[in-house]
């Protein structure tokens, strides 16, 4: 299948900092944006009373509001300010002091009697908008939370602003469109792709498989009592049918018991993680409906971070004790090696791969050695990039901001430069990145900067080296 | 003015200090603390958790690593607050290091002064800087001018009488020095003002780390 491929290639231009000699447009974000330009700060302010007295945020966010040291340190962590911390809108202390400030205001004493003194401010339709840019530029990696000496957590600070925004009609249109379409539309996908479509998406994909191994392999679809329901971000069936036919002959080589769905349980994306509590729930609880229709024991998320993020941390405070367990994909096959249930021969693959760490599944999933685990497995190469696992950079595209046409430049110029730098170090042929979000963004780096590099799926490479017990000579082309 | 800051003030600033300590303390204790915010490396048990805290505590590695300049300040600051608080236990027991206080105080009049400055100097860290960051660093430096100026005046054991007697709810006015009733005044205010600051970071770190970054509130339910 091709593999969509940006058509704005063009090489960067970098002065000896490596800060970039584009300008980049402080708002941006905001003029290319369909959304409104009056009348925000009373539902802003009216979300933010909810949010500081909800049970959920009432903890983290007042202690990450009332204690920052205004150290700094959080610039030298972040892959936007780690290297030139000359805009002041991109500094993440600035960030939350934009929120901060209308806290320190609103809900303190000191903020209240001293004002400005104390970094108070009133709200103004002037710093909606510059909140719109601002927490739309930070791809909530928590980076800079890690060591943060006071263990604040900036991340969950442009969280809530987004939130905050959204009451205020401030939302991307790309999310509003998306979710729109998965909540509401008739093919209750992220994508609208109808049933019939993604139906012969199925049947390409199982074909392929069967033409590559001779075997028998196809995606089960709504099995009533699979063990296991497998839910992949659905833009994975237009973009990356060489990870989910990975997924399948995994889950056929370990003789799994699963299914995928159709309807609202085609798609784990959760836009709503983004920027909109009500959204995140209603995508969650969406999908458990499905989950507990199939009667599966486990919901298995596909290569695709943030999905994986919203249903681990959300789904039980949402959705209550829930009558089943979820995993991402990559547990899965790693338990499936550790079990001896399915065999890899990682001589198949013997390009140099190096491995992206998404951040929601190794820093914010504790994945780091398990997508290592699998991936080591597959392949008989493998360098790691520095700084690796917890410590890895984002990729430029994370919190959502990788369907941003409109900050293209800033991603490919500033929010990718430290990852680019990372590849280029690494010498590697392939790029293994288990989530959907950094694929995207890093096939377009890998463009824009003329990097000779590939990237691919984790699963990619597992069903190149997936060994069956009948296995007829494959037919796809070993790598070496 | 001596019998006020000396014998009526530090009653008011112990009072405030332990009602904005209880009051802070109790609002993190008792907020619901229900979101899974997990972030990885998290340490393995009480006994991880505590080496990471120490170490961090003994190095100040996480400013080490990212921000050289404000670890040296900060390292020395801290050090000299710690040298100062030993020094004045060990007066209250009866034992005279002079040399501590000494270092104490220039550790805090230099560290602070160069924190003013660098926060100050550099765009960046001015930028993230409001009135009250500054206001709290130049309460240091005011506090280490007066403790200097006051040096070598052979002043331990009326200070000490004078702590032991607030202490033992006897309270004695302070000495008739002019500086010294501002520095003690200081100290005071800073008490107070301690709990009700961003400065309570010894405690609302304990929250941060143990109660929100590592922790999964649904855990114990699988």
């Amino acid at each position: 299948m091709e593999r969509e491929s940006s058509q704005k290639t063009q090489p960067p231009q970098e002065d000896k900092r490596g800060t970039p000699r584009k300008k980049i447009d402080k708002y941006q974000l905001y003029r290319a944006s369909h959304v409104p330009s009056q009348g925000r700060v009373k539902p802003f302010l009216e979300c933010l009373d909810k949010v500081v007295n909800h049970e959920l945020y009432k903890f983290p966010l007042r202690l990450y509001l009332e204690t920052c040291a205004k150290c700094n340190n959080c610039a030298a962590q972040c892959h936007i300010t780690c290297d030139d911390q000359s805009n002041p809108h991109w500094l993440p202390a600035k960030r939350s002091d934009l929120l901060r400030k209308i806290y320190k205001k609103r809900y303190t004493l000191a903020g209240k009697l001293l004002g400005r003194l104390v970094g108070a401010q009133d709200l103004s339709e002037e710093l909606v908008d510059e909140m719109y840019e601002s927490f739309y530029r930070c791809t909530m990696c928590r980076r800079c939370a890690l060591e943060c000496p006071m263990g604040v957590d900036n991340s969950l600070i442009t969280r809530i602003g987004r939130v905050c925004l959204s009451a205020a009609g401030m939302v991307p249109n790309n999310f509003r469109v998306s979710v729109e379409s998965q909540l509401r539309g008739p093919a209750k996908n992220t994508s609208a792709i109808p049933e019939r479509a993604f139906l012969d998406t199925i049947e390409f994909l199982n074909e392929e498989m069967q033409e590559m191994t001779g075997l028998p392999i196809e995606f089960p679809v709504n099995v009533k009592g699979a063990e296991i329901l497998f839910v992949a971000p659905v833009s994975d069936y237009i973009m990356e049918a060489d990870t989910l036919m990975g997924n399948a002959m995994t889950f056929y080589a370990a003789r799994e018991n699963w299914t995928i769905a159709t309807g609202p349980g085609s798609d784990s994306i959760n836009y709503g993680l983004f920027y909109d509590d009500n959204w995140l729930k209603d995508i969650i609880l969406q999908l458990h409906e499905v989950v507990k229709e199939i009667g599966a024991k486990t919901l298995v998320i596909g290569e695709c971070g943030h999905a994986t993020k919203a249903q681990k941390v959300f789904a039980e405070y949402f959705g209550g004790k829930l009558p089943f367990q979820i995993k991402n994909v990559s547990e899965l096959t790693a338990q499936y090696i550790r079990q001896g249930r399915i065999k890899l021969d990682p001589s198949r693959n013997q390009e140099l791969v190096t491995l992206h760490d998404p951040c929601n599944q190794s820093r914010m999933g504790g994945l780091a050695e398990t997508l290592r685990f699998v991936l080591k497995s597959a392949v008989s190469n493998f360098v790691e990039m520095e700084p690796h696992g917890n410590e890895n950079y984002c990729c430029g595209g994370g919190g959502g901001t990788v369907g941003f046409e409109e900050i293209y430049d800033f991603r490919m110029e500033v929010g990718g430069r430290k990852k680019v730098e990372q590849l280029k170090a690494t010498g590697a042929k392939l790029l293994a990145a288990p989530c959907a979000n950094c694929k995207k963004q890093l096939r377009e780096l890998v463009d824009y900067h003329n990097l000779e590099m590939e990237v691919v799926g984790i699963h990619d490479l597992v069903a190149k080296a997936l060994v069956f017990e009948k296995e007829e000579p494959r037919k796809i082309e070993v790598v070496k | 003015m001596g019998t006020l800051v000396g014998a009526v003030l530090p009653y008011v600033a112990i009072l405030f200090f332990v009602a904005g300590f209880l009051y802070r303390v109790g609002s993190w204790s008792r907020a619901p603390k229900k979101l899974n915010w997990k972030l990885y490396p998290v340490p393995e048990g009480l006994r991880g958790e505590a080496a990471y805290i120490l170490e961090e505590w003994v190095s100040f590695k996480m400013l080490f690593r990212h921000n050289r300049p404000v670890w040296l300040g900060s390292y020395v600051f801290h050090l000299s607050l710690v040298a100062l608080g030993a020094w004045f236990v060990l007066l209250l027991l009866g034992a005279s290091v002079p040399w501590l206080v000494r270092l104490g105080t220039a550790g805090l009049f230099l560290s602070s002064s160069y924190l003013f400055l660098l926060r100050l100097w550099l765009p960046q860290m001015r930028l993230i800087s409001s009135p009250v960051e500054f206001f709290n660093l130049a309460l240091f430096i005011a506090i280490a001018a007066l403790g200097w100026s006051l040096m070598g005046r052979e002043m331990g054991t009326e200070l000490r009488s004078w702590a032991i007697s607030v202490l033992s709810l006897k309270p004695l006015a302070l000495p008739g020095e002019g500086a010294l009733i501002v520095l003690v005044f200081l100290l005071e205010f800073f008490l107070a003002y301690l709990p009700f600051s961003k400065m309570f970071h010894a405690a609302s770190k304990y929250f941060a780390f143990h109660k929100s970054r590592w922790l999964n509130p649904y855990e114990a339910t699988h």
